[in-house]
């Protein structure tokens, strides 16, 4: 697939067959996670993938966010010690967000590629899943993706154009 | 004591999640967008008309108030006004069913 039909093609699915993933699959998906770039090159993030149907359970009942069985779930999660150790405040309370969120795009696009859909949750208890996986203080929940083929595709919503939003060469819009 | 049996096993499970639903949800709201304060009550009034249909004890009001909720509720992410309309006609089929049956 090219990069620009994932790009465009992804949608944000909330509704899956009861298909699970291939192992392999995750794997795949995973190395797309990884291959993100990061401020400093921190990385300063870790992705607990979770693929068993109780622990799927266990935190969508934690989740107002989650709709839907997905078959596989990531918590994405921040690596604060790293990030401060690697760039300090600026690394731990800014660059480390937008790290996983590239993560998180990547991982998506790559699952898309694939034939399996996602959608990102941030509405999600993030200290109950904390709690839930024993994490240590420095490792932050922050990004729930929920993995599964689709059984229904939403049509793409609203985007605001390149007219609007694009500034070429400098803003001349008032406001 | 007494002993529980399957069916009461499961609906404590299913009312164990929609507790939890509430109390991550009331968590959240604190910082979220207003407008899915709204979102989550009326999903979990869905998700507690789900549990009385699994024991057998909503009524065709009840599911079509579910049916309702589920085709609408995702409004609120694109068309804020067609999100609220949809809340005033949930409104409006309680009051009609208060009419029908009377005692008003």
């Amino acid at each position: 697939m090219e990069t620009f039909d994932a790009i465009k093609g992804r949608r944000s699915v909330r509704k899956y067959t009861d298909r699970k993933i291939p192992k392999e699959r995750l794997e795949e998906i995973m190395q797309a996670a990884v291959w993100s770039p990061s401020g400093s090159n921190a990385q300063a993030w870790e992705f607990i993938v979770v693929e068993n149907n109780d622990d799927i359970k266990k935190i969508k009942t934690l989740s107002p966010g989650i709709f839907g069985n997905p078959a596989a779930m990531i918590i994405v999660c921040r690596d604060l010690k790293r990030a401060y150790e690697v760039c300090g405040e600026l690394g731990r309370d800014v660059l480390s967000l937008m790290d996983i969120s590239m993560a998180s795009q990547n991982i998506m696009l790559a699952a898309y590629d694939i034939g399996i859909a996602s959608c990102v949750v941030r509405s999600f208890g993030i200290s109950a899943v904390k709690r839930l996986y024993d994490l240590p203080e420095h490792i932050n929940p922050e990004l729930l993706i929920t993995l599964g083929y689709p059984e229904e595709t939403p049509k793409p919503r609203k985007r605001r154009g390149v007219s609007e939003v694009v500034h070429w060469g400098r803003r001349q819009v008032e406001g | 004591m007494k002993s529980s049996t399957g069916a009461e096993d499961k609906s404590r499970d299913e009312f164990f999640a929609l507790l939890a639903f509430l109390v991550t949800s009331a968590r959240n709201c604190v910082e979220e967008p207003k407008i899915y304060g709204p979102f989550r009550l009326v999903d979990g009034a869905s998700k507690l008309i789900g549990i009385l249909e699994e024991a057998g004890v909503a009524d065709e009001f009840f599911v079509a108030v579910r049916k309702k909720i589920d085709e609408n509720k995702y409004s609120v992410m694109d068309d804020k006004s067609e999100f609220i309309k949809f809340l005033d006609d949930l409104t409006l089929d309680f009051a009609d069913k208060l009419k029908i049956e009377g005692g008003v």
